[in-house]
């Protein structure tokens, strides 16, 4: 598994960023290296759920504008500022799909989704590429939720529980509900 | 069911073209106008808020609490309510003044009027005699915190033989219908003066101003070390640029590495270890960069330093070899009755030529390597440096956060402390901030004026030539009074009309010092002298004339820098 670098920070790092967060909540000007350090990371996030990229890259802004007003509600209490973000990137996504009316993507690379289905069956793997992919559209939202940021963006349970705002071991068991889940689809669909 | 599209393989982008599309500007801006009314804003939660908020709850809460709030809020302040000259107190500076706040207070009730800084004045119902007693008392209030708003009022700042250095200055008055109100000797005024300093180490001070003289004045100081240091934006600034300028000189010096070219034993004709080597007769003259060698001969370049067409063909027998020079490159063409044969090559020493060329290549490697570590070395320094520097300003930051949240919380405690409701509220920790927090002089007073927690410093030794004062473009200054104001103590000596002597004139050595002086036709001069290069006797300080349209306090301000604010 991947490790997110924005997501592991050295002591150092973090109190860096708590310093850019502290002077963030004294002035929205200081806002700026924050702006910096995660704008790639959310406009990913964004991009990953939606087709267009130029909405994505509006919503990634009306993300920051967001994170802007609401930073003084943020409270370093062991919820590290990475996750903080994507909890307002999630909520501006569906606010963004209810708004415009926009498509909700599941994007994945093959080699991912190879990994991923990789113990389902022996069937060649082109079939069963083709075969899950048709049977992700019956996940529900939440449940395409985990498995697209445990194997899709390769985040790691406790991130994963952070930004869905669960425990890290809730996150794995529902995690490993929705695996299974697909497996009995698949299986069935044989 | 559907509820999403899969895509796969989607073309990716780079983190450049995100990168690209980067626009902190646009967000503020988008940020800016989106902005929710002042009061929903969290920035406007920072000291102003906190205590505007505070105020306002204790506005509200006024009906069910003893003591009636007097604050910020309810300020009237008069226009043109520069105060008037008086025998003790002259403003300096002609049209410059330090104005009065004015609180509206009811003489029948509890008031308490809780300024800027923090200060607080409380007025029991009964202590205020005015004729008029159902009608308002207007309080009027300077406070004083910085060396330049005390200059631009006029309150002398010698205390007998010596300058007073300042913690903190509050000139007080009460009025109805523009007549002094007299204070009940049995209900005085108590008030809680915030200090910039820990007032245990000062004295504490009534201006007499019929003796022109201070008096000492009973008052119990409040103080704790753990004080917050309040940290300028401008110390915060100059700590980043610390950090930038060590950025730039590591990006410098990693060009200067980069730059450093290691020796290449080609670059001095010696030849690679076994290597195709033949002999070739050539012209010198046609070749003058050779001309310097005795012993040339010619080596086969070939990628992997052995040419198996050359062995083939240096078997071969050939009439003539030609060499021939193309764009630095050497070519042999080998040629006989029935073929021809090309090959590159590079002419290499031997001998003598060899021992002399591999010693200079060692001393060039040598010298490039040295210059590499020095370079490293250097670079690491600097890694160093930034790295201090960049820790120096996240502790300045947040030393300059940790103040601004003292002080919001300070004000807004308070505030909130009047009222008893709010007063449980506040939890222990907050309350106990405060009392950490908080330097401050409590006093009590049944008249009016000047008190001042200060620390009388001693005059310097006055030269023993003298410096000449001069204008810019040497124009010989004499001044009516000249100040010398100590940025490290804060400080003013003040010499000339109604002090002592400017023939007196001493400058402390080890102090950063920003001089004032005023001529017999009003102008002001300016000049600053840093502790690194003291006057010594015998020299000339050059005064910088003050432009007619800079208002003197903004002047001295900012060169006495970080001040703050004046009620």
């Amino acid at each position: 598994m991947n490790v997110n670098p924005l997501y592991h920070h050295t002591p150092e790092r973090l109190n860096e960023e708590k310093v850019w967060i502290q002077r963030a909540q004294k002035s929205p000007e200081h806002f700026g290296p924050l702006y910096k350090k995660y704008h790639e990371a959310i406009f990913r996030f964004v991009y990953q759920r939606m087709d267009d990229k130029e909405t994505a890259y509006d919503v990634t802004a009306q993300i920051f504008v967001k994170a802007m007003h609401n930073i003084h509600r943020f409270e370093d209490r062991g919820v590290p500022f990475a996750s903080w973000l994507y909890r307002i990137a999630k909520s501006e996504v569906y606010q963004c799909f209810r708004d415009r009316k926009a498509d909700r993507y599941v994007n994945i690379e093959t080699v991912q989704l190879v990994e991923f289905i990789d113990d389902f069956d022996h069937e060649e793997n082109q079939n069963k590429i083709n075969k899950v992919t048709r049977l992700i559209k019956e996940l529900k939202e939440k449940e395409i939720q985990l498995i697209e940021m445990r194997f899709f963006e390769k985040r790691s349970f406790r991130e994963i529980a952070e930004i869905l705002d669960m425990t890290e071991n809730n996150a794995k068991v529902k995690t490993f509900r929705v695996v299974e889940k697909l497996k009995k689809l698949f299986e069935q669909k044989n | 069911m559907e509820n999403f599209k899969v895509k796969l393989d989607r073309p990716k982008i780079s983190s450049e073209e995100i990168a690209s599309r980067q626009n902190f500007d646009n967000v503020l801006s988008t940020f800016n106008q989106a902005k929710p009314p002042a009061y929903k804003n969290p920035w406007f939660w920072g000291s102003a808020g906190l205590a505007t908020v505070g105020v306002t709850t204790i506005l509200t809460l006024n009906a069910f609490t003893l003591k009636n709030e007097t604050d910020d809020k309810k300020i009237t302040l008069k226009t043109n309510a520069l105060p008037e000259d008086t025998k003790c107190i002259k403003a300096p500076v002609a049209g410059e003044d330090i104005a009065f706040k004015t609180y509206e207070v009811n003489p029948l009730k509890d008031e308490k009027i809780v300024l800027e800084s923090g200060t607080t004045i409380e007025i029991d119902k009964g202590t205020l005699q005015a004729e008029k007693p159902n009608e308002k008392v207007e309080i009027k209030v300077r406070e004083f915190h910085d060396q330049a708003s005390v200059f631009i009022s006029g309150i002398p700042m010698d205390y007998q033989k010596d300058a007073f250095e300042s913690a903190g200055m509050i000139e007080i008055k009460g009025e109805q219908d523009g007549e002094e109100v007299k204070i009940n000797p049995e209900k005085p005024i108590d008030i809680e003066l915030k200090t910039t300093q820990n007032p245990e180490t000062f004295g504490f001070w009534f201006l007499n101003q019929d003796k022109k003289a201070w008096e000492e004045y009973p008052a119990e100081t409040n103080n704790t070390a753990k004080a917050a240091t309040p940290v300028s934006d401008k110390q915060v600034k100059q700590a980043e640029q610390k950090v930038q300028q060590a950025e730039n000189k590591i990006t410098a010096v990693e060009q200067q590495i980069a730059r450093v070219e290691t020796p290449k034993k080609e670059e001095y004709k010696i030849p690679g270890k076994n290597t195709q080597l033949f002999d070739l007769d050539f012209d010198k003259h046609d070749y003058p960069e050779l001309s310097a060698f005795r012993n040339i001969v010619f080596e086969v370049v070939h990628p992997n330093g052995y040419d198996a067409e050359f062995a083939k063909n240096s078997k071969k027998n050939w009439s003539s070899v030609d060499l021939s020079k193309n764009q630095e490159k050497y070519t042999a063409l080998f040629k006989n009755s029935t073929e021809s044969y090309k090959v590159q090559v590079r002419p290499v020493v031997q001998g003598s030529d060899l021992k002399k060329a591999e010693k200079e290549f060692d001393q060039a490697l040598a010298s490039a390597q040295k210059t590499k570590t020095e370079l490293e070395n250097k670079k690491q320094e600097l890694l160093a440096e930034k790295k201090a520097s960049q820790q120096a300003l996240n502790a300045l930051i947040q030393q300059q956060i940790a103040a601004q949240d003292l002080q919001s919380r300070n004000r807004y405690n308070q505030l909130a402390e009047a009222s008893e409701e709010n007063y449980k509220k506040s939890s222990n920790a907050d309350m106990a901030a405060v009392q950490d927090y908080s330097n401050s002089v409590s006093f009590q007073t049944t008249r009016w004026g000047v008190f001042n927690s200060d620390k009388p410093i001693a005059y310097p030794e006055p030269f023993k030539i003298g410096v000449a004062l001069l204008w810019v473009g040497n124009q010989a200054a004499k001044f009516k009074q000249l100040f010398v104001f100590n940025k490290d103590k804060n400080t003013r000596f003040s010499y000339g009309e109604g002090f002592r002597n400017i023939d007196l004139l001493g400058l402390q050595k080890n102090d950063d010092l920003v001089l004032v002086g005023i001529d017999f036709e009003g102008n002001i001069g300016y000049c600053e002298i840093k502790k690194d290069d003291p006057v010594k006797s015998t020299e000339k300080i050059t005064f910088t004339r003050k432009d007619k349209s800079t208002k003197t306090l903004d002047l001295l301000k900012s060169l006495m820098d970080g001040t703050t604010d004046t009620v």
